[in-house]
């Protein structure tokens, strides 16, 4: 079984091939939108940003005050020049003094709301995550959706943190200094800004090549990263066929690429810089000529020369802060729509809007005239009629692909079904309250996941309120207690990520007993016991019948041994159900249930052929 | 040795390099003095009235035009600095990278027990990135702080004694400013990455563990607690901030002070007669030119924490001493028949707790040892010694003869195959993976392999045949397929050794079959060691050893075990007896 390359989700946020298709302010106007509750926030913040831009600005006006009226005016007295001068420039301090209070206050509410705003993006993911249906995961890659919610919102977090204040304030300085520029002299400030159009020609033609030089090292940084990854993951498998230097070298190559287009990037952005500090030195001399022209013509004075020359530099810093933006705003822009990609991502199993709340249920299920496939077109269940009474054991058989683990991921609402409905104890399962519902279902699967808590955390997973009683006592009741009392910290050990200190077995007996916890109504076991060994199946076995008494109970294994104690056995066959009936009914039918047993033993057979006697070796 | 001592010993092999960077930073720290100097010039001698201006409207042309070129050689050293100093990082940083990728392959499989995934990638990345920031930017920033700091000193000093100290008495406070906000930041940051290592485990659990999270409705659970730890970064990163808005603007604040000192201090002099007016701007200007560097000499010292950090963290992986190492005159093995001996074996993972104890074995070549055992009995810890990837406690585990800890890991690992419990397969192709423990194979040999191991006829199915790609970005094989292609995998490498954990079962009765012919065929010829439930495997092998509590409780063939009568015995009747007894018709009907 083996299916298309890629998910559907997927496929176009290849960091390869990414072409943006959501525009940019749309993509802002839902960043901002977290912030519509903050608006107090946000005017406080403006005033703030007001204040200090007013506060910047005025520097070097008092300065120029200074220089105009008092130090080279010698018309006036020495004694008043001098008093003059120390007055304005203690008024000075004090706007100065303000300013450090203003843009530290700017500073700390603006990141703030920013903060605000990305931590509200990042839960909502979070949040659309866990209503997704399992289809987005089964395919998904597990990596690249944890690049989306971690790469992809950092980079968004750093285009607010550290671009945000720098614009805002850089674009009302700006503004003011333009204001005043044009207030002071309106030949200079023309001559001043004649450079302006040379600095956004260069910005537009480095832009795209910064861009472009960019994009191509973040894709080759991502190989680098999952290369990584791959030599994490893979270190048993590499150290058990001795393979480390040939990795070695494998990442090198990546390593090497990466290195060439960061270093491809460097010699475009190294000239940045440079080029447009050049066009600011040009700008500064011209102001220095036309103003000595000016003051040839008495047309300004000194001061406002010099008043100039700050408001220049003043003027060109936030220009290149603002181009050095170009690059984080790129990737944050890229980040943003891969976000909202997996925000948009319509949630399959759509949860009725007033759903029918569950008080204990009695565990009766029913399948009228289903029919699903995972692809629409292509049904893997064809027809399906099943009436399951309350506390009834139902085993499910059948080859592979058959439907059965299908049937069961139906009963828990993962999918819902294209034709037909399932009814637990007769209400349609999509009218009832999901969470009520699988609260009193258990289902244990091949492979256990354990979280990277405590054994006994885990456990009480399936029953947050559960006591410490209730959790040994099923752990007694599974068979667990025993090797959970001999592991390092007994209940208290933690598991490691991927449970690698625990056997297959051992987790799996968690998990049973995480199941029994949660005491469940209707308990689905998926091939609980295909993965451990003989003796945690004997275990497991004897504990089988506890496990399955008062619930109702739908059993699915390829070992037929566990499958015989059922009430009922189901076989499975291209999607509808063949043959119905317990064990013995069904070995007398002859059909296919009875050829699958027997061919499951047909290797028992062949081996037991040493314990053929030797009359019947004289027979073959 | 320092963490900052070793970061520079990376540097040196660069030393061209740095020293090109160092030099462009000096040179262009220097022009960027002259700027104030003309400023001032033209100010006095030709801004001060219209008179002047006239008489000198040439010289005012001339030095205007002068401040351009300045600025135009300026440009260009500056150029060379800052991709130098790109480069630079970006070379160091590739190193790095290369030597962690390397300490990470040699590290032991306890190593890789304790840690996790996430945490090893937030080292190599954002910690390397740290570094590289740091050798990029920082370098030049510091220097040129450093030397602009000086030269703007010296020509104020050469232009006005008394003015200059009294200007630099705010220099001290700069000073202490910078180093409180050193201290302050350093551990804030390293405080956000700690705390954005855990997030990032969360949020894995919460995408990789989704079937049970959904399966017991915990989704409000997953989401609580994500919450905690989201509002917990997002705090420290708020208290990051904080300090940064705090520290930062004050520097702009003490040279301000300077401005106010030199407008009053200089401005009387001016009217008293006896300091210029471009003096007076040009000292400014000085002073401005030292706000650049300060506010840079911040930057660059968060930087700088910021790098030492990471490099600590790195270091620290890279130092971390590996469980098993080779010896120092560890010598090849050679080709070997595959006896195998456990010499009073006894192995602990923690202190005190004895997985293994006193296990003694003798095992000839060729023979099929089937280990059966109940969970945590000391199976998989048994054939984990064999090759090494964990070392004996106590006791010793000899291969033809020879202590395994005598002879170098590869040698000893290239002759052991393994076909591990759960199959993990690289994003490459089939026959990539296949090839993996034989790159040199030829395709005759890996279509063999294949066949022998059942997985011709699906591979074959695909539409890129031996050339699908697998893994993260391919198709997704079931469990059955992957695991005979870890069995193909072992039959390439042609081991005489083989190590096979077979406990998982995942295939249904069809592919079972398949699967049984496979391992047939795979056992052959070789020392094998295998874990598994399959009755017919266990009946077939050479002997059987029973584990229980880390100690082998029984030892023999399947016909001697069910003779003698004990553990092995009651399993079997218990767990196979019954299935064999309706193959061969007894009790059947009569239940």
């Amino acid at each position: 079984m083996h299916r298309r390359r890629g998910h559907p989700l997927t496929r176009g946020l290849d960091e390869e091939k990414y072409e943006r298709k959501m525009s940019d302010r749309v993509l802002m106007m839902r960043l901002f939108s977290y912030l519509t509750s903050f608006k107090f926030q946000i005017m406080l913040s403006i005033f703030i940003i007001i204040v200090t831009t007013i506060t910047n600005v005025m520097g070097p006006l008092i300065l120029r005050m200074v220089i105009d009226v008092y130090i080279a005016n010698s018309a006036l007295p020495s004694q008043e020049r001098i008093n003059g001068v120390i007055t304005l420039v203690i008024a000075y301090l004090m706007i100065q003094i303000l300013n450090w209070f203003s843009s530290r206050e700017q500073s700390i509410r603006v990141n703030r709301l920013g903060l605000n705003m990305i931590w509200r993006l990042r839960e909502e993911v979070f949040r659309h995550l866990q209503a997704l249906s399992l289809k987005f995961f089964v395919e998904g890659e597990t990596g690249r959706i944890m690049s989306r919610v971690t790469n992809d919102v950092d980079s968004i977090q750093e285009l607010i943190v550290s671009g945000l204040v720098v614009l805002i304030s850089d674009l009302a300085t700006v503004l003011a200094i333009l204001l005043v520029m044009f207030s002071l002299s309106i030949q200079l400030s023309l001559v001043a800004l004649l450079v302006v159009p040379l600095i956004a020609l260069t910005i537009l033609a480095f832009r795209r090549r910064m861009r472009a030089a960019y994009l191509a090292s973040r894709r080759k940084i991502a190989n680098v990263y999952s290369s990584l990854q791959e030599g994490i993951s893979g270190i048993r498998v590499t150290q058990a066929f001795s393979r480390e230097s040939m990795n070695q070298q494998q990442f090198g190559r990546v390593n090497i690429e990466n290195l060439e287009a960061n270093v491809h990037a460097a010699r475009i952005t190294s000239l940045f810089s440079p080029v447009i500090e050049l066009i600011g030195a040009l700008g500064t001399s011209l102001v220095l000529w036309y103003g000595g022209i000016q003051i040839m013509n008495e047309a300004v004075s000194i001061g406002i020369v010099v008043a100039f020359m700050a408001y220049i530099r003043m003027f060109f810093r936030p220009l290149m802060s603002l181009s050095q933006l170009n690059t984080i705003y790129e990737s944050a822009m890229t980040g943003m729509e891969r976000v909202y990609e997996v925000l948009d991502t319509l949630v399959e199993v759509k949860l009725d809007e007033d759903p029918i709340p569950l008080s204990r249920i009695e565990g009766r299920v029913e399948f009228q005239n289903v029919k699903f496939g995972y692809d629409t077109r292509i049904p893997v269940l064809k027809n399906i009629n099943l009436k399951v009474r309350a506390k009834e054991t139902i085993a499910i058989v059948g080859p592979t692909g058959a439907g059965k683990s299908t049937m069961v991921n139906l009963i828990c609402r993962f999918y819902d079904p294209q034709e037909g409905n399932i009814l637990i104890d007769g209400y349609d399962l999509r009218s009832i309250s999901l969470n009520d519902l699988r609260k009193q279902m258990g289902i244990i699967l091949q492979d256990p996941f354990l979280f990277g808590i405590t054994v006994r955390e885990n456990i009480r997973y399936g029953k947050l309120e559960a006591t410490d009683e209730e959790i040994e006592m099923a752990a007694k009741v599974i068979g667990a207690h025993d090797f959970i009392s001999h592991l390092p910290k007994g209940y208290d050990t933690i598991v490691a990520e991927g449970a690698t200190n625990l056997s297959m077995g051992q987790k799996q007996l968690i998990a049973f007993a995480r199941v029994l916890v949660a005491d469940p109504r209707i308990l689905i076991l998926d091939e609980a016991t295909s993965s451990v060994d003989p003796y945690t199946e004997l275990v497991i076995q004897r504990a089988l019948g506890d496990l399955i008494e008062n619930r109702t109970a739908f059993i699915i294994a390829h070992r037929l041994s566990t499958v015989r104690e059922a009430n009922r056995i189901i076989v499975i066959e291209g999607g509808e159900i063949v043959e119905e009936g317990s064990h013995q009914e069904l070995m007398e039918r002859n059909g296919l249930y009875s050829q699958l047993y027997q061919m499951q033993f047909k290797d028992i057979e062949e081996s037991s052929e040493q314990e053929v006697t030797p009359q019947d070796r004289k027979k073959l | 040795m320092s963490s900052f001592t070793r970061l520079l010993g990376f540097l040196t092999k660069y030393w061209k390099g740095t020293a090109l960077a160092i030099g462009s930073t000096v040179t262009v720290t220097a022009l960027n003095l002259l700027g104030p100097i003309i400023t001032g010039r033209i100010i006095d001698t030709i801004l001060v009235s219209p008179e002047i201006v006239r008489e000198n409207y040439n010289v005012l042309v001339l030095l205007s035009a002068s401040l351009v070129g300045i600025t135009a050689l300026t440009g260009a050293l500056n150029f060379a600095q800052r991709y130098v100093g790109q480069y630079i990082g970006q070379r160091v940083a590739f190193d790095i990278r290369n030597t962690v990728f390397s300490a990470l392959q040699e590290k032991s499989f306890s190593f890789y027990d304790k840690t996790r995934t996430g945490e090893l990638m937030s080292r190599v990345t954002g910690d390397v990135d740290g570094i590289r920031m740091f050798l990029q930017f920082g370098v030049r920033m510091l220097i040129g702080t450093f030397l602009g700091l000086g030269g703007a000193i010296l020509m104020m000093l050469s232009m006005n004694l008394q003015l200059t100290l009294i200007s630099l008495a705010i220099f001290p406070f700069i000073f202490l400013i910078s180093i409180r906000m050193a201290k302050l930041i350093r551990p804030s940051y390293a405080r956000v990455r700690q705390i954005l290592g855990r997030m990032n485990t969360v949020l894995q659990e919460g995408i990789v563990g989704i079937k049970v999270i959904r399966v017991f409705a915990r989704e409000d659970f997953e989401i609580e607690r994500f919450n905690r730890i989201n509002e917990e970064y997002t705090e420290a990163n708020r208290e990051s901030i904080r300090l940064m808005a705090t520290y930062r603007p004050l520097m702009t604040l003490m040279l301000s002070i300077g401005t106010a000192i030199i407008y009053i201090y200089g401005g009387s002099s001016v009217i008293s007669g006896g300091f210029s007016l471009g003096s007076l701007v040009a000292f400014d200007l000085f002073i401005l030119r030292l706000t650049m560097p300060m506010r840079f000499l911040g930057m660059a010292i968060s930087f700088m924490q910021n790098a030492l950090v990471g490099a600590d963290r790195v270091f620290e992986i890279i130092d971390m001493k590996s469980d098993v190492e080779e010896r120092e005159n560890a010598i090849i093995l050679p080709s070997i028949e595959g006896r195998v001996s456990f010499n009073n074996v006894s192995f602990e993972y923690l202190e005190g707790k004895k997985v293994l104890k006193e296990i003694n074995l003798l095992i000839k070549p060729r023979e099929t040892v089937a280990l059966v055992g109940g969970t945590g009995s000391g199976k998989s810890t048994l054939t984990n010694l064999i090759p090494r990837f964990y070392d004996v406690s106590e006791g010793s585990i000899e291969v033809d003869g020879r202590d395994v800890r005598d002879v170098t890991l590869k040698s000893l690992r290239g002759q052991i195959g393994i076909v591990p419990q759960e199959t993990f397969l690289f994003s490459t192709t089939i026959r990539e993976n296949m090839v993996y423990g034989k790159p040199s194979a030829t395709m005759d040999e890996v279509i063999r392999a294949a066949k022998m191991a059942q997985a011709h006829d699906f591979i074959e199915s695909f539409p890129d045949g031996y050339n699908t790609l697998v893994g993260e970005r391919g198709v997704t094989l079931s469990g059955g397929q992957k695991q005979r292609i870890a069995i193909a995998r072992a039959i390439l490498s042609d081991p005489k050794i083989l190590i096979f954990d077979d406990s998982t079962s995942s295939v249904d009765v069809e592919t079972e079959h398949e699967i049984q012919t496979a391992i047939r065929n795979l056992l052959k010829d070789r020392t094998t060691f295998i874990i598994t439930q399959r009755l017919s495997t266990i009946k077939n092998a050479d002997r059987i050893v029973v584990l229980e509590n880390g100690e082998i409780i029984e030892e023999g063939s399947h016909e001697e075990l069910i003779v003698r009568d004990g553990v092995y015995a009651t399993i079997y009747r218990t767990q196979y007896a019954p299935q064999e007894m309706l193959v061969t018709g007894e009790g059947m009907g009569g239940e």
